[in-house]
């Protein structure tokens, strides 16, 4: 791999500062020449080679976000559908790719992994919601690339869960009290509920999985 | 399991840390930047920053601070300190802090709260609660522990929670410096009546009192500057002395 241009697609939902940093670390790690960009404009996510799709916030709020920028779904759409080009969504980035949302209200979602984002209820009254902290991701299949990342811990802050219809979406799972997925995979699509660019090592890790990843 | 977060508390004005760090070998002790560095790579879990510069005009140092530490830290940092408006926190987000602590301002005005956390999401908004006993229970202070207010703290951090708070920074200021422990009872009946995490400050002075903060509090986090600072614990030994309590910890 010569050459490697990530896109950070930037549509006003959270700080994707640390994001930026951590993929040009893993970029230099890795010995890959590259850039990062932190965009909304389709022209530049036409050039990447990789999207990731970052987010904190609520889901109806970023998805009307998502869907102001003029041009930004249907590029982001015609990149990972069309081209294949590989997308990480991260937390709510992740969450958007479900077909439907019940944060605060029912929404849509991009409908691109089959499920709905409801919210994490242990039955362990005890536990504290927001799920806040660091927590094991457990891998459910070797998949030969993300999976010796098995056991790790990951910095997680959410309060709802991607309930995934299909268990073969499932890359890996956490136990809050009852496990929930902690991250999907479909094709040339991967999203997690962790934050890897705040997960220290664990994270930079798998960010460069993600580089190297050939779905 | 959800693990136990340790985090180390640094104390900035005007860009530098005061009170120093002494516990490793660093070029410039009062750098903040390469405070965090080293307790990144000593295993910390998250960490915070509390401006204590005096005069708001000073802010652009602080945010370069932020700045530069988000560059070289990929672990969750709060940052607090004369937070009172919505620009605030959007420039601390966008400057790389993950999370704000408001006090002051969230006290005052409790619907700051709820605007900050409407505007940011629930999840960076930390509401941090100084708090000291009198005769029949515990009184809020602000303006760095200077005011009284006649606000109980176990009903206010509740409203807190309502209101939209992602968590609840408690540091008691009777504790606060005394290396006594951390004032566990009122931990407890905060945690008890919350959803939502608690971080539990002030008075730590060895790992035992972090063991009551999180066995008997109930804190989901624990906070601790000097210990920390003066080298008379590491990050390491605490997690290790946690894992043989069998409490949860991030190796």
């Amino acid at each position: 791999m010569s050459n490697v241009d990530i896109a950070i697609i930037n549509y006003e939902c959270g700080n994707i500062h640390s994001a930026r940093k951590a993929f040009e670390l893993a970029l230099s790690e890795l010995n890959i020449s590259g850039n990062v960009y932190v965009t909304n404009e389709p022209e530049v996510i036409f050039k990447a080679d990789k999207l990731v799709l970052p987010g904190v916030g609520a889901f109806p709020e970023c998805f009307n976000k998502l869907k102001s920028i003029k041009g930004l779904r249907e590029s982001i759409a015609e990149r990972v559908y069309d081209n294949g080009i590989p997308i990480l969504g991260i937390c709510i980035g992740l969450q958007l790719m479900a077909d439907k949302g019940y944060e605060n209200i029912e929404s849509e979602g991009l409908g691109w992994i089959s499920g709905s984002v409801e919210n994490l209820c242990p039955d362990d009254k005890s536990l504290k919601i927001p799920h806040m902290g660091w927590n094991e991701v457990s891998f459910k299949k070797d998949d030969g690339n993300f999976s010796d990342l098995n056991g790790e811990d990951f910095y997680f802050v959410h309060s709802y869960y991607f309930n995934a219809n299909n268990n073969d979406n499932i890359l890996a799972t956490t136990n809050y009290n009852q496990p929930f997925p902690s991250a999907l995979i479909k094709n040339n699509i991967i999203g997690t509920q962790f934050h890897p660019e705040k997960s220290q090592r664990s994270g930079v890790e798998f960010i460069k999985r993600f580089l190297m990843w050939k779905p | 399991m959800l693990k136990t977060r340790i985090i180390p508390c640094l104390d900035v004005k005007n860009g530098r840390v005061v009170k120093g760090v002494n516990f490793i070998n660093l070029v410039d002790a009062g750098d903040p930047v390469e405070a965090a560095q080293a307790y990144d790579e000593a295993g910390a879990d998250e960490l915070c920053f509390l401006d204590i510069t005096a005069s708001h005009e000073n802010r652009s140092i602080l945010l370069d601070v932020v700045k530069r530490t988000a560059e070289k830290c990929f672990m969750p940092l709060t940052v607090g300190g004369g937070v009172r408006t919505n620009e605030d926190i959007k420039m601390l987000l966008d400057s790389g802090a993950d999370k704000v602590s408001i006090n002051t301002s969230a006290i005052t005005n409790p619907n700051f709260i709820k605007e900050a956390s409407k505007a940011f999401g629930s999840q960076c908004i930390v509401v941090a609660i100084d708090a000291k006993s009198n005769n029949d229970g515990w009184q809020i202070y602000t303006h760095g522990g200077r005011e009284p207010t006649g606000l109980d703290p176990i009903n206010f951090a509740k409203e807190a929670e309502l209101l939209g708070a992602g968590e609840i920074l408690l540091t008691s200021m009777d504790r606060d410096g005394t290396k006594k422990g951390y004032d566990t009872e009122l931990l407890n009946k905060i945690t008890k009546k919350l959803k939502i995490p608690v971080i539990a400050s002030g008075g730590v002075g060895n790992i035992d009192h972090i063991i009551d903060g999180i066995k008997e509090g109930g804190a989901s986090a624990v906070l601790a500057a000097s210990i920390f600072h003066f080298g008379e614990i590491t990050i390491k030994e605490v997690k290790d002395k946690l894992f043989e309590k069998g409490l949860s910890v991030r190796k």
